[in-house]
């Protein structure tokens, strides 16, 4: 017995000793330390005229930041957001960006809406070798080593898009948008392209970004009388685009919009709401029901994995809150990277990151989300027609992924680059037409 | 506790030593192990995940320059026209026309040098943005025939032809089985454009070698390793290329897969990535790392068999067995030597004390070591030697004990048949002296009468002597059996035996309360009788104060005879309980001087002491003892006579 408690004491020393010896064990030692946190920024303007779009994805980007914080982090290491405020101001874009790289050290900026943020925001991310995950849509022609571009490209959005107005809706277009950057370029391959076609483009028009006052283009609009409206208008210009067509009865002429989802649809309704209680609803259904958008997503797509999408965003900001592409890249693209991250086992190397995100996949309602060698993502095309509820009924679907093109191919790359320059050197040095616009300075 | 029939000793030494060291061992081994068995897994896992990683973008990278090869092929102006004479000869007059033989043989020199660029390009399509195959290199069954049609019988070309004109984007194909080229297909198309119209694509076909190739490199792959590309089709997951271990496959011979297996192909189709182990499509277990390819919209899975994986962590597992056997068997054979070195002297020191122990004081441990141990059993064997001496004069003094012991117990037989056989003829002398004095008084002279007196008396006091004598060779012969006796019972007896000299000396006589002990009756009534009449009877002219106490000892009872008396001499006190020993004339105090040898012998009968304590003219205290378990020699007892 006694002989028997001095083995086992002996033996339980001796566990101890060896458990005390693999506390120094490095692996031991990674359990228990715990990375410092990893600071992300997220930039988008949460005043002025591209709130009204851009605060939801700001939603989208923090749910996919919570998501991964609760499954255990990013290499054992806590994320945390920095929301800054860009203002729908491209120097105010340039100027965050830069004070979230420097001053907040952020190792990524999920971020921007216009073209215009996003030029103002290259140079930054370029020369602080940073990362910027963009994620809308836009007129392409652009590739930074230094930026993700989630959204379509001219190839996957503007162009199905003109293609299907073409054989659905009419030969006759009429372009009109936000006077900065991506109208003015989307705008040159529309004209290309329905020429190319055989059609005609027969009338084009921009207000400033932010404007408030469609009535002299829309009377143009209806002197031109088109089979179709193509609208770049971005932001909330749009509910006073739609309220002039209505005002002036110029619909209903098939508008065919590159920059509204359900959110702007919301907004619209909810101006309606305020300014014509009884008659809102029919205005609305006799106005803006059946006016088509083109996305590679629309939250009407009925499959489980969208469904349960659905359910995370209702679960987390509400039952009538709606999800549409740039939200859904946004989500997406805060997984892709820190998959890059996970797989390449490094945060601060932007080239790096970039390598493994052309390595690596994730499983979205759009489908199978890759980056191309280009930083852009094949994306599939949607064309949705809006129904009494608001939602985008998905009325033609390509199918596949199709692989995004940086320049359009009925010119050569010196082509677009140049007209992309020209339009900088025209607007002073700017990527908006209207830097001085007093509608701007007036919302800002 | 014993092991083996090991003494403890042995066992606990024996334990701890193989303890010690081979736990230590036992651990750095399960350590070493596993930090290798792991390290050479994360190696496997992580050449998986290069090989994967590389081809994936090797594949990627040949798809996207080829692409943009075809992008940029489509954007010559020069195929521009060629495209819109061609189209223009094939809508107006058709293909057996002599304008589109003459636009044919114009441009298809400069088709062909597409093909000594790229040994996979299998044919050139041009075809209409109505959907007319206007021009083919090769001039298969596609020729001439329109891809939008129903009855075209390429899914793959006819949705390629729909998403160059939808997108007038270059366009991968799926690749899938071409029924004019009779084996599986990719096509690769671009929009061509003329001077202001949209005029169609220009498609590559390529060979199925063309990705074939990559499923076919096993460099830098493990003998097991195996590359698989996997396309969907329709819900099933099919082999898109032949692969190592199924080199048989075309795409028109499909293994479908079941749910249960190929799972990593599954995940990667489905555009997951990862590393794992897994059944494959043949139904290994395998170590695979799956990923997407999107150029393609194929999974591929680089794999290799568990088998393979472990063939070395195995060999290592059963080196370190052996090892492990082979130093565990040392480590038990040197255990048990160190203990048995340490443990057997200790156990023949042990064994000999034993020995000694047991009374064989001649035995020597002899041990003759240089140690401790040694010491300490030559120190043993010195105390043996010493205590044998000892031993040797105690046995001395035994034997002298015994033979005192037998010559008292003679005198005493002796004094007893000497007292008694006596006590007949000293009667027959007293009788006959007393009958002389009773009837020749007075006849004889004076001097007669004094002389006969003298012979009276001195024949009563033999006969008094025999008779003390007689009573005190009695004690220890005929003791009753021992009952429980109440000593106040016995001292009312002693005292009524007293009454008269009691009362004649008018004696005050005291007593605690006595106990109840192991006894008999009729000695312990002598002894208190004889220490109460001494206590009596030696004294001045003062009225006698006895006083009897009792106190309890631990494993004794000690009782007390006290008086107020002339007290004894110390000089005298060794002299007190011999037999026949008078300190007094007989004149002065009467008695033969046999009582307190008397009382001795009743209190060394029982196993007790007896002694005094006195002071000169103040008085005597008499002690003895009475052990509370009576430890008195038996065969006393029970003495013959």
């Amino acid at each position: 017995m006694n002989v028997k408690r001095k083995v086992f004491y002996i033996v339980v020393t001796f566990i101890a000793l060896i458990l005390l010896g693999f506390s120094f064990l490095p692996q031991f030692r990674e359990v228990l330390s715990r990375e410092p946190p990893i600071k992300v920024g997220i930039l988008h303007s949460l005043t002025g005229t591209m709130s009204i779009s851009e605060k939801p994805v700001v939603d989208a980007v923090l749910l996919a930041i919570e998501e991964i914080n609760a499954a255990g982090g990013l290499l054992g290491a806590k994320i945390i957001p920095v929301i800054a405020d860009g203002k729908s101001d491209p120097d105010v874009f340039q100027s965050e960006a830069e004070r979230l790289i420097v001053k907040e050290n952020v190792k990524a900026i999920f971020g921007c809406w216009t073209s215009a943020s996003r030029k103002a925001v290259k140079p930054v991310v370029e020369k602080y070798n940073s990362l910027l995950f963009y994620p809308v849509q836009y007129e392409g022609m652009e590739q930074s080593p230094n930026i993700v571009y989630l959204g379509p490209a001219p190839n996957q959005q503007l162009i199905p898009a003109i293609k299907w107005s073409y054989d659905h809706l009419g030969k006759r277009f009429f372009l009109v948008g936000s006077d900065y950057i991506f109208p003015r370029a989307a705008n040159q391959i529309a004209r290309d392209l329905v020429g190319y076609l055989g059609g005609e483009v027969v009338g084009e028009e921009y207000a400033p970004l932010g404007s408030k006052n469609f009535l002299d283009i829309v009377k143009k609009i209806k002197e031109a009388k088109p089979d179709v409206i193509l609208n770049t208008i971005n932001g909330d210009s749009n509910v006073a685009f739609f309220e002039d067509l209505r005002e002036l009865e110029a619909l209903p002429t098939p508008v065919m919009s590159l920059s509204i989802t359900e959110n702007e649809i919301k907004a619209f309704r909810g101006f309606l709401e305020a300014h014509f209680t009884k008659d809102a609803e029919l205005i609305f259904k006799n106005y803006l029901v059946g006016s088509y958008a083109c996305w590679p997503y629309f939250e009407n797509i009925d499959t489980p994995i969208n469904n349960s999408l659905l359910k995370k965003f209702a679960d987390r900001y509400g039952r009538d809150y709606h999800l549409t592409d740039p939200q859904v890249a946004g989500y997406y693209g805060v997984y892709l990277w820190s998959k890059a991250v996970e797989e390449g086992k490094d945060i601060d190397n932007a080239k790096n990151i970039i390598d493994y995100l052309r390595r690596i996949s994730v499983v979205t309602p759009k489908g199978i989300l890759t980056i191309a060698s280009t930083n852009q993502a094949p994306q599939q095309t949607l064309i949705g027609k809006l129904n009494a509820m608001g939602i985008f009924e998905i009325v033609w679907a390509s199918g596949i992924s199709i692989n995004p093109d940086v320049y359009p191919p009925f010119n050569n790359k010196e082509f677009w680059d140049k007209l992309i320059e020209r339009f900088y050197i025209d607007w002073g040095g700017h990527w908006t037409a209207n830097n001085a616009s007093p509608e701007l300075r007036e919302w800002q | 506790m014993k092991l083996f029939g090991k003494p403890k000793l042995f066992v606990s030494i024996f334990l701890m030593l193989l303890l010690t060291s081979s736990i230590p061992f036992f651990f750095m081994g399960i350590i070493s192990y596993n930090s290798f068995s792991s390290s050479l897994k994360k190696y496997i896992q992580d050449k998986l995940i290069v090989i994967s990683n590389s081809r994936q973008e090797i594949l990627g990278q040949t798809l996207d320059k080829i692409s943009l090869d075809v992008s940029v092929k489509a954007a010559q102006p020069s195929l521009s026209k060629a495209f819109e004479q061609l189209s223009r000869a094939f809508e107006q007059r058709g293909v057996q026309s002599e304008e589109y033989r003459l636009a044919d043989a114009q441009y298809r020199e400069s088709f062909y040098r597409y093909f000594d660029a790229d040994p996979f390009l299998d044919d050139v399509l041009l075809i209409s943005a109505k959907g007319n195959v206007i021009f083919s290199a090769l001039r298969k069954k596609d020729f001439g025939q329109n891809v939008f049609h129903s009855t075209f019988g390429s899914p793959a070309l006819t949705d390629l032809a729909r998403k160059i004109n939808m997108f007038l984007s270059t366009v991968t194909s799926d690749f899938d089985f071409y029924p004019p080229s009779n084996q599986p297909a990719l096509f690769i198309g671009a929009p061509v454009f003329g001077e202001t119209r949209f005029l169609g694509a220009i498609v590559f076909r390529f060979k199925p070698e063309m990705l074939y190739q990559f499923a076919q490199n096993y460099f830098e792959l493990p003998k097991t390793g195996e590359i698989v590309f996997v396309k969907k089709e329709g819900d099933d997951i099919i082999l898109a290329t032949p692969t190592r271990f199924r080199r048989d496959v075309s795409i028109n011979k499909k293994i479908r897969f079941g749910p249960r297996i190929a799972l990593a192909a599954q995940k990667a189709i489905i555009g997951e990535t990862g590393l794992g182990v897994t059944v494959d499509y043949l139904g290994d277990a395998v170590l695979a790392r799956w990923q997407y390819v999107p150029q393609l919209r194929w999974g591929m899975v680089v794999k290799v068999r568990l088998a393979e994986v472990f063939a070395p962590i195995y060999k290592l597992r059963n080196l370190y067995l052996i090892i492990f056997i082979v130093v565990i068997g040392l480590l038990l054979w040197v255990s048990f030597i160190v203990a048995q070195r340490i443990s057997h002297p200790i156990e023949t020191v042990r064994d000999g004390l034993g020995i000694i122990g047991s009374g064989d004081l001649g035995y020597r441990i002899n041990l003759n070591r240089d140690d401790e141990i040694g010491e300490l059993a030559d120190d043993i064997d010195k105390t043996t030697a010493k205590l044998k001496n000892i031993t040797a004069s105690r046995d001395e003094l035994d034997k002298i004990k015994k033979e005192l012991e037998r010559s008292n117990k003679d005198l005493e037989q002796y004094a007893y048949v000497a007292s008694h056989d006596l006590q007949e003829p000293l009667r027959m002398i007293t009788s006959y002296v007393q009958l002389l004095e009773r009837k020749y008084k007075s006849h004889l002279d004076d001097a007669a009468d004094k002389y006969i007196g003298y012979v009276v008396d001195g024949a009563e006091r033999m006969q008094g002597f025999i008779n003390d004598l007689l009573q005190y060779s009695r004690v220890g012969q005929n003791f009753q059996p021992f009952t429980m006796i109440n000593l106040n019972d016995i001292l009312k007896t002693a005292l009524r035996n007293l009454e008269l000299v009691i009362n004649e000396k008018k004696a005050v006589i005291t007593r605690d309360e006595l106990p109840t002990i192991m006894g008999d009756k009729i000695w312990l009534t002598h002894l208190f009788q004889n220490l109460i009449n001494n206590a009596v009877k030696f004294q001045d002219n003062k009225v006698p104060r006895v006083h009897i106490g009792a106190q309890e000892h631990k494993e004794e009872w000690v009782f007390s005879v006290s008086d107020n008396g002339i007290g004894i001499d110390d000089q005298y006190k060794d002299r007190l309980f011999v037999i026949f020993q008078r300190l007094h004339t007989r004149d002065k105090y009467p008695g033969s001087g046999i009582g307190l040898a008397v009382c001795k012998k009743i209190v060394d009968f029982y196993g007790g002491r007896i002694w005094v304590a006195s002071q000169l003219g103040k008085g005597s205290t008499f002690y003895f003892s009475l052990p509370k378990v009576s430890n008195h020699k038996k065969e006393t007892v029970s003495t013959e006579g």
